[in-house]
């Protein structure tokens, strides 16, 4: 049976994807498809289920019930070891970028290449130059990671996840607890990246600067189930009432802020 | 919580951890037999146990080595039997002082080590990051720290024995005045290959407990800060007791397959 036009470009597919932790239900049962080349962005309140779906897309972590298929390949009963080759065409950033507290930035980002590639040292040594140029970072390579701030682990953490030249990228909160200009600068970074590398990306986060920024297509959680899925015009002009909330809480932050 | 049901989860989550630990162990064992060994972290992991845990075995092996000399010394004069200190400071020190001291030291100074940097690896997300990278966490993190233990734990076992003895040697002769050739005679006689040989083997077993329960307590915290410290408590804890506990049945088995060597004038 041929898939439905829509799902034959899908890059990642799930299909109703359940998931609990010590009981509790945390994904109820989504079904969505991420087309391929595009930004998705995974919205919703805290504890919606969100980070726990993204680390479904590369099989971080199983579901209980459903399937999740990445570029046609279900990950259905494939084991660690069956997953590699899966993982290694997904670049991910972690909400606090994950880095190797024991190596500098520089073997950081040089590490998937270390791990992956058969290159030369002077070949890696010029990937890892150019990535931390691509992110803003040419004069960190020899810093630990431990004496970095908050956005440059996070800017970091991209380089490492982009070195290996993935086909798709999943960002876990990359805004998360950075202010508002290094919030666009992580932003524009995302733009950036998905312009030159044509990745298939899926950014999770609650914040709407960056639904405005880089989304091609939005999918709104809710209590770990699916309200709304669409593009970025459909889903502000939503009349859905958990998006309307939604939107009506961020405005009014914003103007108490302002008014603050 | 009553104190009862307090007591029994206390030992459901101490037998679910020793599943896990062999469990863990089984996927080190099939990852050794592919030869996915990385010799660097080997290396690093090598001198961070073996080399960083000299100078805490070697100070409690002698001053186990002096104590148990003092102690024996006074019983033995009693029986006119004061050239048997040797070899009685020599066989506790070969079969069981040296390697249990030794296997309890290191499990409080390296394998706590091991569980809390496990533990912050694995709540920052690093070990996510590497098995997203397609890395296993088996392969870089546990096979190295096993290797370097099983090859590490012997030869500190084996100094903790020599700085106990030569402590004892220090006590009786230079202390309690017993000749330096009959103590050394006596302790030639009586300590052989096989007792040697058993401190050794039980030292690698006692290392091997340390590594997987470390490692097994560390890949799997959960909940920040807190969670890093209750591993870190639970390996010294866990692996202190299947020390002992194990001690118990290597010793049984040894008398069985390396037996001391009989006392004959």
């Amino acid at each position: 049976m041929s898939a439905p036009p829509a799902e034959q470009d899908a890059f990642f597919a799930v299909e109703d994807l359940k998931k609990a932790f010590d009981g509790k239900p945390i994904i109820k049962g989504v079904t969505f498809s991420i087309p391929r080349g595009k930004t998705t962005v995974i919205l919703g309140g805290s504890g919606a289920g969100k980070s726990v779906l993204l680390k479904h897309l590369n099989g971080l972590i199983r579901p209980d019930a459903g399937t999740v298929s990445v570029g046609g390949t279900s990950l259905d009963g494939k084991s660690e070891s069956d997953l590699i080759p899966v993982r290694r065409k997904i670049g991910i950033l972690f909400q606090d970028g994950a880095l190797f507290d024991s190596m500098t930035v520089g073997e950081n980002v040089a590490f998937p290449l270390r791990e992956q590639a058969k290159l030369s040292p002077s070949e890696i040594e010029t990937r890892v130059a150019n990535a931390l140029k691509q992110v803003d970072l040419a004069d960190a390579a020899n810093t630990m990671p431990g004496d970095l701030s908050g956005g440059m682990r996070k800017r970091a953490g991209l380089a490492r996840a982009v070195i290996s030249r993935p086909e798709a990228m999943l960002y876990d909160e990359p805004t998360a607890g950075l202010d508002p200009i290094l919030a666009s600068t992580v932003a524009r970074l995302i733009v950036r990246l998905q312009n030159d590398l044509s990745l298939t990306s899926v950014v999770v986060t609650h914040h709407l600067g960056l639904v405005r920024t880089v989304a091609d297509q939005v999918i709104f959680l809710s209590e770990g189930a699916v309200v709304f899925q669409g593009n970025v015009k459909a889903f502000f002009a939503s009349p859905l009432p958990e998006l309307v909330e939604y939107l009506n809480a961020d405005q009014s932050l914003s103007e108490n802020g302002d008014d603050n | 919580m009553s104190k009862q049901s307090k007591r029994e989860s206390i030992l459901i989550s101490f037998t679910a951890a020793c599943g896990e630990v062999a469990l863990l162990g089984w996927g080190v064992l099939k990852s050794v037999l592919r030869f996915r060994i990385r010799f660097g972290e080997l290396l690093k992991q090598v001198a961070f146990i073996g080399v960083g845990s000299q100078a805490v075995v070697i100070i409690t092996g002698g001053f186990t080595g002096a104590v148990l000399a003092a102690q024996a010394y006074y019983k033995f004069n009693q029986l006119g039997l004061a050239t048997a200190t040797g070899p009685a400071v020599s066989l506790a020190m070969c079969r069981e002082l040296g390697p249990v001291l030794a296997g309890l030291m290191v499990a409080g100074r390296a394998g706590a080590a091991m569980a809390a940097e496990l533990g912050s690896m694995k709540v920052s997300e690093q070990v996510d990051a590497l098995r997203a990278m397609g890395v296993a966490p088996i392969d870089y993190l546990v096979v190295p720290r096993t290797l370097a233990m099983i090859i590490s734990m012997p030869i500190l076992v084996a100094e903790a024995i020599a700085f106990g003895i030569l402590a004892a040697d220090l006590i009786t002769v230079e202390l309690f005045g017993v000749p330096r050739a009959w103590f050394w005679e006596q302790l030639s006689h009586h300590t052989g290959a096989d007792d040697i040989l058993a401190g050794l083997i039980k030292g690698a077993f006692f290392g091997l407990i340390i590594v997987l329960v470390a490692c097994q307590q560390g890949l799997s915290t959960s909940g920040g800060a807190s969670g890093v410290g209750r591993a870190t408590t639970q390996t010294v804890v866990y692996s202190s007791l299947l020390i002992l506990i194990a001690n118990l049945f290597l010793t049984l088995g040894f008398n069985q397959w390396l037996p001391m060597a009989s006392f004959s004038p």
